[in-house]
């Protein structure tokens, strides 16, 4: 995964619940075709009409709150999104998302500071957020060592794969 | 320094003499529990083992729990395909506390944990379910993961990466008013953090009025912690705790017994007076955006829900039903219950509790999630509002995003069903009807001395209590 990328900003608000993310009726859907139609529905139907491939979603704090549901994150991470970037995220969210090695960037101010539509650059090495319109930074809360190991192999199911593999030995 | 309960949870569970917050643990986990989202929990197993030449075999089948309760029966052909791979896994695993659909043993995950001993003081649960919070009213470290998360303590039995959470103590003292419950005490306290106020922390509960509660109430606190963005609520073990587990719960082995060391580090401390609490009620669309129950008295509901993981035990129903004792449901809102396990419904029925409701209007679901999640079994029409003593009002949570959804107690519920509106419960009268045969059986016989009429109705009042206890 590249540390490094830009995308268009989409905001979404404080509070964002994994309902609004997938709406639980959606949850046992499997298939890729199926899901991503569906992200972000809770919150706005047209969101994926409004949504290109590499966007990076801003929002407010406490963002994936609620359920544990882990497809939610899944379904984000299909859909094409780059990343999130939120003033905080929920526990179990932000867990489920690095499991699977999708990058979620906690930075404070970018929900005032980051306007809809914005051009900005996610740097997970620097622990930058920085917006390319406006030219203005954010400091990112970097990640911890665990994380970055999930990051670089790929989630926690390749990890665990070679740490069974080695128990096994 | 000292302690918090989930140091020395984590400490035990680590096979250290002590851990500090912030350290970086792998605790062995003692229950891991799944409900349906056991399939995708599966299917990530399944393909950390793929290309490895190992078979993909649990690492403990007595120490995993699944439950069927999300989608109960099942509501789609893919869920009732789903479950039947759950089966076969369950089967060829060899797990044994699996809860499938049946009106004997079935029920909500977060009372078939408790209910059937499963959960005990000082130990590490880990479920897919964000309400795992729960079971810290058994003084367990119990939280909630995703599903490929599980599917890693399925296969290494220990929970990686967990940072020692900071702890914020919450000090309750006072007794509960009138028509006050657990459940005002909690929305009280989340609309106080806010919903991300705990994230990351745990909330660990103390004083007079918690060690008073039963453990239904305590289940009620720390199933809601989440919703203050807690990774866990916890009780220290004490006597109640002891009792529930073996007179409720028939758990026949020893209970190890612990207490957080008083000179512990605490990141704050809160303290709640009881008796200054009234009814609550958290608005829509978040839970913490809670306001006294005469705030919202008036507002007219189509659907009144009792029952879930929060609310839905024996207490719970018998409040709500105290309210509906010889009354209608008011027309124009359909009511609908959901006791919170197969036992618990059997004992409504043996209390007349399911006549009382059932006459009065509502429906008696199955036990199960019911319509909380949005799933089926009771989704509300556009624009439709309902009142609902479950944990979560988020928007589209009972199936509609063009719903509303208000949470409150078992009372709150059970009075405004006879009015239609949201009513306050302390202005509408109830009926005790805690009419056990046993208790009935145990007046008649002090009844039968006749000597002095008045120790006698003193007595009788009394051996009631005892049986209610």
């Amino acid at each position: 995964m590249e540390s490094r990328f830009r995308g268009r900003a989409l905001k979404l608000g404080p509070n964002i619940s994994t309902e609004q993310i997938l709406p639980a009726r959606y949850s046992t859907l499997t298939k890729p075709e199926d899901l991503v139609p569906h992200v972000f529905e809770g919150i706005d139907p047209l969101f994926m009409s409004r949504m290109k491939k590499g966007d990076i979603i801003v929002a407010g704090a406490n963002f994936g709150c609620g359920g544990s549901r882990e497809i939610a994150a899944i379904a984000v991470k299909l859909s094409g999104l780059a990343a999130i970037v939120a003033e905080s995220f929920s526990r179990i969210f932000y867990r489920n998302a690095m499991n699977i090695a999708f990058p979620l960037i906690e930075a404070a101010g970018v929900f005032p500071g980051i306007a809809e539509g914005a051009i900005i650059e996610v740097d997970l090495d620097k622990g930058l957020v920085r917006d390319i319109t406006k030219m203005r930074n954010f400091h990112s809360v970097p990640y911890p060592d665990f994380m970055k190991t999930l990051m670089q192999v790929g989630g926690l199911e390749e990890y665990v794969r070679q740490r069974v593999k080695k128990t096994e030995l | 320094m000292g302690m918090t309960m989930v140091q020395k949870v984590l400490a035990m569970a680590t096979d250290q003499a002590s851990v500090n917050v912030g350290d970086v643990v792998e605790p062995r986990v003692d229950l891991a529990m799944s409900h349906e989202n056991a399939a995708l929990v599966i299917n990530q197993f399944s393909e950390i083992y793929k290309n490895t030449g190992l078979e993909a075999k649990v690492w403990d089948p007595s120490k995993i729990v699944i439950i069927f309760d999300h989608r109960v029966p099942a509501e789609s052909s893919k869920t009732a395909t789903n479950q039947k791979k759950i089966r076969d896994f369950v089967g060829k695993q060899g797990i044994d506390k699996f809860h499938d659909i049946r009106g004997d043993e079935g029920g909500i995950c977060h009372q078939i944990l408790p209910e059937n001993g499963y959960v005990r003081p000082g130990y590490v649960v880990v479920g897919t379910d964000s309400h795992t919070t729960s079971h810290g009213a058994l003084g367990a470290f119990s939280f909630g993961i995703g599903a490929t998360e599980m599917a890693s303590v399925w296969a290494l039995g220990r929970v990686l990466n967990v940072e020692v959470p900071d702890t914020i103590k919450v000090i309750v003292t006072g007794q509960f008013p009138k028509n006050v419950f657990p459940k005002d005490l909690i929305l009280h306290l989340i609309g106080k953090l806010t919903a991300e106020g705990a994230n990351f922390k745990v909330i660990e509960f103390h004083g007079s009025t918690i060690q008073k509660m039963t453990t239904s109430g305590r289940l009620v606190i720390c199933n809601m912690t989440v919703e203050a963005g807690a990774t866990s609520g916890v009780i220290p073990p004490d006597k109640e705790m002891l009792r529930y587990l073996k007179q409720d719960a028939h758990v026949k082995d020893k209970i190890r017994m612990f207490s957080p060391d008083p000179d512990a580090g605490y990141e704050r401390v809160i303290e709640i007076d009881a008796s200054k609490l009234e009814p609550m009620i958290a608005f829509p669309h978040t839970v913490d955006n809670v306001k006294s129950v005469k705030e919202a008295a008036g507002i007219k509901v189509q659907q009144i829900v009792v029952g879930s993981c929060t609310n839905g035990r024996l207490d719970d129903l018998e409040i709500a039903a105290s309210f509906l004792k010889g009354k209608k449901v008011a027309r124009g809102t359909r009511m609908l219950v959901f006791p919170a396990s197969s036992r618990i419904y059997l004992e409504a029925l043996k209390r007349g509790y399911v006549d009382t409701f059932m006459k009065a209007g509502a429906m008696v679901m199955n036990s199960g999630c019911g319509p909380c999640l949005g799933v089926h079994q009771g989704a509300l029409g556009d624009g439709e509002k309902a009142l609902a003593t479950t944990n979560r009002n988020f928007k589209g949570r009972m199936g509609n995003p063009n719903a509303e959804v208000y949470l409150c107690s078992p009372a709150v519920a059970g009075a405004s069903a006879v009015t239609g509106m949201i009513t306050d419960p302390r202005t509408v009268a109830s009926v005790s009807i805690s009419i056990r045969t046993k208790s009935k059986k145990v007046v008649k016989k002090v009844a039968k001395p006749k000597r002095k009429p008045v120790a006698k109705s003193k007595l009788a009042a009394k051996k009631i209590k005892k049986g209610r206890k």
